[in-house]
């Protein structure tokens, strides 16, 4: 007779101490991508990473997190538990704590009831009935406690006895679009870059189709013979994924500009990709064609450096404070 | 021939250079004031460059009903030195949200950013100060605005001889008392007589 067993999972829970800014801590998320490809980002400073089918032993994997996390400098605390609010307490716990798969309630037990995300009032109530720890509340009789204390009573009570049952939702990989040319000779004409560049947008292009997504900007590098890069962003007025729409933008901004050795090697990354193919409105706001004027930016922005610009106007007493310029968009 | 029918045949020559119409194809594009539109023959003709000159504060007054009828239907561009003041815009109803607004404090930036706004041939009008350019850049702007039929304002206190050559149309606003014609422009009568 055959049994059939799961592998046991154990999740690792990556506290950051410290505050996090929105796109450090995104930084911090890609950089977990490397030690498991399913990463929950509960909040900011605070990740599950599911480390089912991983090879290795738990002790392994956390010092696997500290040296892809080391570059950000961020204090953490790491733990490991089967469930997210077990693995969550151990890493409250000083040092890196495993809890083992099945040692949960004995686990929490002295832990305080401080660590369930209960209400500051409902908390007072609890110890005034002498429910200080987690194993204090995991012996309360399950269905009074409901009963008084509301419907999320049930989930403390759960996370006390160590049955956390909260899903695991990783977070969507990001896809990265991108096209490059190394090695295929040295270019020190225009012509000849556009012609490079032409064939790279072109697999970027058909990238974008196969993922039904279009882009509200280019990145753009140029890596010349003497070993240094020049990179530059590129916005695209009106998202886009036609190959002679961007062909146009990224030709009005490198005509006429000078490098100061030959190019080696060209790169073209998609950014700010969403999904959709070409806009198309049905009762156009204005006669123009969005595509000519998404060119017409960019080839004004080459001439005269700076964007075209949309006035704006407000009432003030100065005369210089009734208007002002944004960049102007479609 | 006699010298009479001479006459009669280089009088009628005279006035329809000075009319300035191509035979059934311009368009036209109105101010929104009565009697300038009705003496240019329903309005400014597209597809050409025009220039309002002249000492007077009107032609920025003038060029902004002209972007608000511009605006109304689609892009309109200026490129701005330094001196365009958006609430009066607004008050003369242009939709700013449609009026491209480009910097250029250099002759030659001016000239390619009207060069790259005609070719593109996504705004019906574009209005700019006269920078000094020489003859062939302003023919190459004339003849653009001409294959764009994009109606290029071009305002001047006093154009130079290179521009009063190449203009299809020349406005000049002046200030005048006790005129039979005259026209209200900013709250003041202004004459505009027609040159060409």
């Amino acid at each position: 007779m055959h049994t059939l067993t799961s592998l046991p999972s154990l999740l690792l829970c990556v506290l950051a101490d410290a505050e996090q800014s929105a796109s450090l801590w995104e930084a911090m998320l890609d950089a977990l991508d490397d030690v498991s490809p399913l990463v929950d980002d509960a909040r900011t400073g605070l990740a599950y990473l599911d480390m089912r089918g991983m090879p290795g032993e738990p002790h392994e994997w956390m010092a696997h997190v500290r040296t892809c996390l080391a570059p950000f400098a961020a204090p953490l605390s790491i733990g490991a538990a089967a469930d997210k609010f077990t693995a969550y307490a151990a890493a409250r716990r000083s040092g890196d704590t495993i809890c083992s798969p099945g040692d949960e309630a004995r686990f929490l037990a002295p832990l305080s009831i401080d660590l369930l995300d209960i209400d500051e009032r409902l908390r007072e109530r609890l110890r005034m009935l002498g429910v200080t720890t987690l194993g204090d509340l995991a012996r309360l009789p399950h269905g009074p406690f409901v009963r008084r204390f509301g419907v999320q009573a049930a989930q403390w009570h759960a996370a006390a006895r160590g049955e956390d049952r909260t899903p695991f939702l990783p977070r969507a990989q990001r896809i990265v679009i991108e096209a490059a040319s190394f090695g295929e000779g040295r270019v020190e004409e225009e012509a000849q870059l556009f012609f490079a560049l032409r064939l790279v947008l072109a697999r970027l292009c058909a990238d974008l189709e196969r993922c039904g997504r279009r882009i509200g900007a280019l990145e753009l590098t140029l890596e010349l013979e003497d070993g240094t890069e020049c990179r530059s962003e590129i916005p695209v007025a009106s998202p886009s994924a036609q190959e002679k729409v961007l062909g146009d933008i990224v030709r009005a901004k490198l005509t006429g500009a000078t490098f100061p050795c030959a190019i080696v090697g060209l790169r073209v990354r998609a950014m700010q990709t969403e999904e959709g193919g070409e806009e198309m409105p049905i009762f156009p706001t204005v006669d123009a064609d969005p595509r000519s004027v998404a060119v017409l930016l960019a080839r004004l922005e080459a001439l005269t450096g700076e964007t075209p610009q949309r006035a704006r106007t407000r009432a003030a007493h100065a005369l210089e404070r009734r208007f002002w310029y944004e960049p102007w968009k479609l | 021939m006699g010298s009479a029918a001479q006459r009669a045949a280089f009088e009628e020559l005279r006035e329809r250079l000075r009319a300035g119409t191509v035979p059934g194809k311009r368009e036209r594009l109105a101010s929104a004031i009565l009697p300038l539109d009705e003496a240019l023959g329903g309005g400014f003709p597209t597809g050409t460059l025009t220039t309002l000159e002249g000492p007077a504060l009107g032609h920025w007054a003038l060029a902004a009903r002209l972007l608000a009828q511009a605006t109304r239907r689609g892009l309109a561009a200026v490129i701005d030195s330094g001196a365009l003041y958006p609430p009066d815009l607004a008050a003369a109803g242009v939709v700013l949200e449609r009026l491209l607004v480009v910097s250029a404090n250099a002759p030659l930036i001016t000239a390619r950013a009207a060069d790259a706004l005609l070719r593109s041939r996504t705004c019906s009008v574009i209005a700019l100060d006269a920078p000094p350019l020489r003859s062939m850049l302003w023919t190459r702007l004339a003849a653009l605005a001409h294959k764009s039929n994009v109606l290029l304002l071009v305002v001047t206190p006093q154009p130079s001889c290179e521009l009063a050559a190449i203009a299809e149309m020349r406005l000049r606003c002046e200030h005048v008392k006790g005129e039979e014609l005259h026209l209200r422009i900013r709250h003041e009568s202004v004459r505009v007589r027609c040159i060409r």
